[in-house]
């Protein structure tokens, strides 16, 4: 594997990223309001009732944190279905690169930008909140390489589902099924205590 | 006002838009195990977010003065109006945003004699998005007709003016943020946000901070959309809210106006 060159392919996309100023912080704005929207609804209940199930300083920084990593199970790769169909796919048989790998610098370069910023932005909201009181050097290393395997994993399995393009005219319903059931635990960002 | 326009010749661009909806029909067609995931896939998205509402009531007996019952008929309306939007005009303003202006596919728009914007507006019916659309507004009409039979008149009337209010905004709104591609190269995230947002901003304005607030009455009007009607239903009306939705309409056509006006004296197409 010819890392220098995926590495360089990351630095595109996060310059990419940073190029379209306006859009990027827009895109800024959407995680500000997005997590606000939430968080602020369950400031709004706790100030009418206490929640029994779990602190609501916890539950926000759970919701935080949650939010925070989402970026890396939470995309579409309907891009590489694109590039398929319109014969882009082309260039990396002449090119002593993989497809693979090429997309996967571009898309864990792009959550690794959503986690940053997004950690960035919540930094006043995790302070207040007691969840990095508990967390050791330790804890972090474990939740970082889980977060990579997630990622791995899960691009794994929609690249799996992309490559179909290969095929198919359409494959985002066959992507769809597989995650069929992921809206109805969108918001499996909530502490699982408050569905009991 | 290119709303009058569209208005006085409405059977012309009917006919216009009657050919686009049949040929996005037989689109659908040709892939049906697609459309019918995502079919699926949206309405088990909208019942996610109701389970939320469900879990927040696990909770609580109101949320911002409202019971579960207000709220989901609140959420109702949203979908409602959401899903009336997707089917028409939404997607025409998206992907104008994301391709149309950038590849140059705008130029075939100012060769015909009809009116750009309201072309672009209709360019891509979702018919997806219209079967949510009649499922919504069947539930809704189940749903809210307890909350219907226990309103006076007035209130059903206000409801209805607020709504259509509510939808102008919304329409207005979008169309001149979709001006945005004239000036930027890349805008698409806005359309996420205008999304993502829309799943999320149905609850009443008041539970959230000052600066939301003003959010909600502004950059992202969901509060005119279902907020607004659905208190002058319930007769939790704010009378301040229900002036600035009054004025509200009025400016946002007239920064639609102006917006495309800016945008088509700037375009000089992808080729240049």
């Amino acid at each position: 594997m010819n890392l220098p060159i995926y590495l360089h392919v990351g630095r595109l996309s996060l310059a990419d990223i940073l190029e379209y100023r306006v859009d990027n912080i827009i895109r800024i704005g959407r995680y500000v309001l997005t997590i606000s929207f939430a968080l602020f609804l369950w400031m709004a209940i706790g100030n009418e009732t206490t929640i029994t199930e779990i602190n609501i300083q916890e539950l926000i920084g759970y919701y935080v944190a949650a939010m925070i990593i989402y970026g890396t199970s939470n995309y579409h790769l309907d891009y590489i279905e694109r590039d398929i169909r319109l014969g882009y796919m082309s260039k990396y048989l002449t090119k002593p690169v993989s497809a693979f790998w090429y997309y996967f610098a571009h898309q864990a370069t792009v959550a690794l930008y959503d986690i940053i910023v997004k950690s960035i932005l919540f930094l006043p909201f995790i302070a207040f909140t007691s969840i990095f009181s508990i967390t050791t050097v330790l804890k972090l290393s474990i939740v970082s390489l889980l977060l990579a395997v997630t990622f791995a994993t899960t691009f794994s399995l929609y690249y799996c589902f992309s490559s179909l393009a290969f095929w198919f005219q359409q494959v985002d319903s066959l992507r769809m099924t597989l995650l069929f059931f992921r809206p109805l635990l969108i918001r499996h960002d909530y502490p699982i205590l408050l569905f009991s | 006002m290119t709303q009058f326009v569209f208005i006085r010749r409405f059977s012309h661009y009917w006919r216009v838009y009657k050919q686009i909806i049949s040929f996005n029909l037989s689109l659908l067609l040709a892939y049906r195990f697609n459309v019918l995931v995502h079919s699926l896939y949206g309405f088990t998205f909208m019942l996610g977010v109701y389970l939320i509402i469900l879990v927040a009531f696990t909770q609580t007996q109101t949320i911002g003065g409202f019971s579960q019952a207000e709220i989901t008929l609140m959420y109702l309306t949203s979908l409602t109006l959401w899903t009336l939007l997707e089917s028409t005009v939404f997607e025409g303003y998206k992907f104008f945003m994301i391709e149309d202006v950038a590849i140059g596919q705008f130029d075939k728009y100012l060769l015909k004699p009809l009116i750009p914007q309201v072309l672009v507006a209709m360019s891509r019916p979702h018919l997806t998005s219209f079967v949510y659309f009649i499922v919504i507004f069947v539930g809704f009409i189940w749903y809210g007709s307890s909350f219907f039979l226990a309103a006076s008149l007035l209130q059903i009337v206000g409801f209805l003016l607020f709504f259509l209010i509510g939808l102008g905004i919304h329409i207005n709104l979008f169309s001149t943020y979709a001006t945005l591609a004239f000036h930027l190269t890349r805008s698409s995230q806005l359309i996420r946000t205008l999304q993502s947002v829309s799943d999320q901003a149905f609850y009443p304005p008041p539970i959230y901070p000052k600066p939301i607030q003003l959010i909600l009455f502004s950059f992202l009007p969901t509060a005119y959309g279902a907020y607004i009607p659905v208190s002058i239903l319930l007769g939790k009306e704010n009378s301040t809210h229900m002036i600035i939705a009054v004025i509200a309409l009025p400016i946002v056509i007239f920064i639609n106006h102006w917006a495309w006006k800016i945008g088509l004296r700037s375009y000089t197409s992808a080729s240049s």
